[in-house]
């Protein structure tokens, strides 16, 4: 038989060699604990939503808003450099951005409101160019600002949506990372409040292991509270939050963090993605899940649609 | 730190000492450098220290260096062994810590291409879909004349006599081969798969088409629908694989793109200063280009590293030109005054020197290869690593006295399959390998057919050895694929009114065959079975020229109701609840969903953010969906599905399941090595293909047209010779042949270019 020429040969074990697994801060992270089950599917199994809906406010504002710090930074037209964007030019800014959005097939789900949901976004954005541009604009260092950290067994990584130099930056200053958020602020001590808190802890030392030390402040910007702020242009209160930086806090946050990384490597190891707690759920989340139709979440809530 | 200190720890952390040529490599200083390295010769590592040693010891901004790989997994591989590295280094060096080696941009060409422009949010790149093949596929079928159902017979009948190397084969959809005598069109889909051929040649190759279209003609035709196929891409904001490079290249001479490329002198726009390519001998003139582009400032440090004889991507406009012409297309670019250093890393760590004496002769058996432009010149041989036998005792292996290199031979395929897998059967049992994914079959194609994995896959099961081979392109042949497909097909054509019409046979068939699985499987699963005729009837209910619409939000609001959501509807029943609950099965069906979701994103010809997914009825009966909407879906979808076949999905993240035994094609063990490589289809059809016909036939457009006077039956050879040597030094260990009677009385190109008697002096026949 071939094979008892090979009776001298005895081959080792082989060693795999692993990849690190990346995890992002929000598309794994907040998404796992979003919902595990949803996730699992979309992110793991490698199924492909029926709506892009979710992305399209979101897509909507970020793009919006990056255009009017590069409006300011000359990036776009060298000519525009140290000019604010006036009301037209933020029109002019979301018009692209839908109409590229809607080429693509991006939209948002709710037909009937959708003009009215617009009109509302761009009121937004036009507030927030009209409050805070003429601060914000000129220390915007950089936007999409990446970060990225090796874990040991993985790469955490990460992008804030804008870096600025500090009000009144002298040179040694820190530096500080916002990110825009395309909803409400919501009610402290909720879930919902301590995940964005835990996402700007966990960018702040990323940050840290960048440069070596904390940003100065790190802003969450909540646009939808600007629906309450008048044309007098002042800041409603709600809008801006300011998320301490205690070390200690940070620390919490990277613990859960690295737990919740393990609750996916865990999910992975078994293929099995569990619903959420019900008091973790989302209810804008869940109405517009591709597989709400079984979620065990959700028993008789959403009966079936024909087709 | 310097950078002997660099290397010292480097070396004493991963137990391995750099030889003089990787040395060489890692401490080169400026301007460019062109490194021809054989296989398992340690290229990647090298490419790793160099572009650590930049960092940490010429403290170049990690963020001004590029370094592109060929796959995705090789990218992540490569940014984890920085990491480790790195970290050793932190602990010698504290100053090193806050050296981000993250913003080094690594990555494959595709992806850097994309996430440079969506970093600097290049307006002619954001928000613009990216077509992967089968997208790309469904757009031209859906947007270019070259592919449409009624074409100008006058017009377009010439035309494809003319590229009738694309077009003159065997369909799955019609069953018969055309020829260039018919007086009728090919068929639409083989029209479709060569007119993505033409399209991503034409930018690949950098042709000039106002050239092209002066000629007049035919060419002036493919001028004309290339031109089409651009706008629509444009108007439709999608982008495909070949144009992401020629978008990159026009963004690189705009002024974000000067921006990234010079910098402004801060920390955060450093500018390119080097640029590091692995496997560059499977580099296209358009990718050529573009390296060009990103190393033109500075001292031109671009270093590229590859091995000619290992080109195996011609299919993808790779023709190794740029390879071997490395010197010469600096210094077109940037002037004769440029030097260009040339370094080789010849010596194979990989391989038992058997097997690396066996490869190096096999390459040099052929006089072809050995003609100028063949290979880069004065190239080193390959030599073996002295220590191999010592180093691989020391990890455990046992080596006395076997056959490295050996054939194993027998009257029919089916004995020869059947040898083999008796073979894997005793090296399993008796210990000389610990696992079946040690092993691996290598082929031309995958596919379960007679002529390829067939027998093979047949033989290991009948030995109850467990298969892994994903791309056997048997996707569409799973239950629960067929099931999914049929249920779909019952609720959008529920008495196949509109299916019976279908002139194209297989395609009828297969669908009725899905049909007829889900009408099995629906009687054993009420709840599936209540929901189509559920379905059914809503349908019926919807009046005439209607969108079919579905309520969103609790009755909130109604959005148009998609393909892809009855899909969901139905998974979320028996049996595909159960069947989710299986790992192979649920992403088998998870790559259905993406399939869908690539028919359903098809814009409508002439109606830009449309959707192929939403759902209509006719236009003057009510309860009916559209049948020109259904026809479409038969003829697109499935004609693409049924002529091209699926592969199921893969795992990135892993080579080959433990317990199972790999079969793959030669292209997916690129880069890989096993420690049993058996190698098969030892005589290959010699007939020079349609890539080299149309390389040839596209030549006199070119902007850069290759100077290499090799004849396209050379570089079929040639082509054919990078093949097997790419098979042949995957082995570590032991390298057998399979071979039938008959193949080995032809003595065909696996064999080698020297006499029988040399092949078998050289290798050890298995009895």
């Amino acid at each position: 038989m071939p094979w008892q020429k090979f009776l001298g040969l005895k081959v080792p074990s082989s060693q795999s060699a692993f990849l690190k697994r990346r995890y992002s801060v929000t598309t794994d992270i907040r998404s796992f604990q979003l919902c595990s089950r949803q996730y699992g599917h979309f992110a793991v199994r490698g199924y492909a939503p029926a709506h892009s809906v979710q992305i399209y406010y979101g897509t909507l504002i970020h793009q919006v808003l990056d255009r009017a710090h590069a409006h300011y930074a000359g990036l776009r037209d060298p000519e525009t450099e140290g000019q604010f964007p006036t009301n037209q030019d933020i029109e002019n800014y979301f018009d692209e951005v839908d109409q590229a959005l809607r080429v693509r097939g991006v939209q948002s789900v709710r037909s009937s409101t959708q003009a009215a949901e617009r009109k509302a976004a761009l009121r937004r954005l036009k507030l927030f160019n009209q409050i805070e541009g003429p601060e914000l604009y000129p220390r915007v260092r950089d936007t999409e600002y990446r970060l990225q950290s090796d874990q040991g067994d993985y790469l955490l990584y990460g992008t804030v949506d804008v870096l600025a130099d500090s009000p009144g930056w002298l040179p040694g200053m820190k530096g500080e990372i916002w990110d825009y958020k395309g909803a409400n602020r919501p009610e402290p001590n909720t879930e919902k409040f301590h995940q964005y808190e835990f996402q700007m802890l966990v960018y702040a030392e990323l940050y840290r292991e960048r440069n070596g030390y904390y940003p100065e402040r790190a802003i969450l910007y909540f646009l939808n509270e600007l629906d309450t702020a008048e044309e007098s242009q002042i800041r409603p209160p709600e809008a801006l939050l300011e998320v301490p930086l205690d070390p200690k806090r940070i620390e919490v946050a990277l613990y859960i963090f690295k737990s919740t990384v393990s609750d996916i490597e865990k999910c992975r190891r078994k293929d099995e993605w569990p619903e959420p707690q019900a008091e973790l759920l989302d209810k804008n989340t869940c109405d517009i899940c591709d597989i709400r139709w079984n979620c065990p979440a959700h028993v008789g809530k959403y009966p079936m649609r024909y087709p | 730190m310097n950078l002997q200190e660099m290397l010292a720890v480097i070396e004493e952390k991963s137990g391995r000492e750099l030889n003089e040529e990787q040395k060489a490599v890692v401490t080169h200083g400026p301007g460019p450098l062109w490194v021809i390295a054989g296989p398992g010769s340690g290229k990647s590592e090298v490419l790793v220290l160099r572009c650590l040693k930049l960092v940490c010891i010429d403290n170049v901004t990690p963020k001004s260096i590029i370094l592109t790989t060929f796959t995705k997994k090789a990218a992540k591989n490569i940014q984890d062994r920085l990491a480790i590295y790195k970290s050793y280094l932190d602990q010698v060096d504290k100053d090193l810590r806050n050296v981000d080696l993250f913003q080094v941009r690594v990555g494959t060409l595709h992806s850097l291409c994309n996430d440079i422009m969506q970093e600097y949010r290049y307006v002619d790149y954001q928000n613009y879909r990216l077509l992967d093949d089968i997208d790309q596929s469904l757009f031209i079928y859906e947007h270019s004349d070259l592919a449409s159902s009624q074409p100008s017979r006058h017009l377009y009948l010439p035309f494809w006599r003319h590229f009738h190397m694309l077009v003159g084969k065997y369909s799955v959809l019609t069953g018969y081969k055309w020829g260039r005598s018919q007086n009728y069109l090919p068929n639409r889909w083989l029209r479709v798969n060569a007119t993505v051929s033409l399209f991503n040649r034409i930018v690949q190759d950098r042709i000039d088409i106002s050239q092209m279209r002066s000629e007049g003609g035919i060419w002036e035709t493919l001028a004309n629908e290339y031109e089409a196929y651009q706008n629509s891409l444009e108007l439709n904001r999608s982008c495909d694989f070949a144009h992401l490079q020629l978008k990159f290249l026009c963004f690189l001479n705009s002024p974000s793109g000067s921006l990234f490329l010079k910098g402004d002198g801060s920390l955060y726009q450093p500018g390119i200063h080097h640029v590091l390519v692995d496997e560059y001998q499977d580099t296209n003139p358009i990718q050529e280009e573009i390296y060009l582009q990103l190393a033109k400032y500075l001292r031109h440090n671009l270093c590229v590293v590859g091995d000619d004889d290992q080109a195996l991507y011609r299919f993808r406009g790779g023709t190794v030109d740029c390879m071997v012409n490395f010197d010469s297309a600096c210094q077109s670019a940037w002037g004769d005054q440029v030097k260009v250093t040339q370094r080789p890393l010849s010596i194979n760590y990989r391989s038992h020197p058997k097997i690396v004496n066996w490869c190096d002769e096999y390459i040099r058996s052929f006089s072809v290869m050995s003609k100028p432009g063949a290979r880069v010149p004065n190239k080193s041989s390959l030599s073996s690593d002295q220590y191999w036998n010592t180093r691989r005792r020391s990890q455990g292996a046992e080596l006395d006295n076997y056959p490295v290199v050996s054939y194993l031979v027998g009257q029919s395929s089916e004995e020869v399959a059947n040898r083999f897998a008796e073979m894997v059967t005793g090296l399993l049992a008796n210990g000389i390998i610990k696992d079946l994914s040690q092993c691996v079959l290598l082929l031309k194609s995958t596919r379960s057919t007679d002529n390829f994995a067939g027998p093979y896959q047949a033989a290991l099961e009948q030995q109850e050895i467990s298969v892994y081979n994903p791309r056997s392109r048997t996707f569409l042949q799973e239950t629960e694929i067929q099931t999914a497909l049929g249920a779909l097909v019952r609720i959008l054509d529920p008495d196949q009114t509109v299916l019976s019409r279908v002139r194209t046979q297989n395609v009828r068939r297969t669908i009725e065959g899905w049909t007829q699985t889900y009408t099995e499987l629906a009687d054993r699963n009420d709840d599936l079975l209540n929901y189509v005729n559920r379905a059914i009837n809503r349908i019926e209910q919807i009046p005439a020229n209607t969108t079919v619409t579905q309520l969103a939000t609790q009755g909130v609001t109604e959005i148009p109701a998609t393909i892809q959501e009855i899909f969901y509807h139905m998974i979320s029943l028996e049996p595909f609840t159960t069947w989710q609950q299986d790992a192979e099965r649920t992403v088998r069906l998870g790559k259905l969903s993406q399939v869908l979701e690539s028919y359903c994103l098809l814009p409508f010809s002439g109606n830009e953010g449309s959707s192929r997914g939403n759902l209509r009825t006719e236009r003057t009966r009510r309860g009916r969906i559209n049948s020109g909407q259904l026809n479409h879906l038969y003829y697109s979808l499935v004609g693409l599905l049924v002529s091209e076949g699926l592969n199921d999905p893969e795992d990135e993240e892993i080579i080959c399941p433990p317990g199972q035994f790999p079969i793959m094609t030669v292209h997916q063990a690129k880069g890989l090595e096993f420690p049993f490589v058996f190698v098969s289809n030892l005589v290959p059809d010699r007939r020079v293909g349609a890539e080299l016909q149309l390389e040839d036939t596209m030549r006199q457009f070119q902007t850069n047209p290759s100077l290499s006077g090799l004849t396209n039956r050379d570089r079929a050879d040639q082509d054919w010779i990078r093949f097997f040597y790419v098979a042949y030094s995957r082995a570590i260990y032991s390298l057998v042949l399979l071979t039938t009677t008959n193949e080995f009385e032809k003595q065909g190109i696996g064999f080698g270019g020297y006499v029988r008697k040399w092949f078998t002096d050289e290798v050890q026949q298995l009895t």
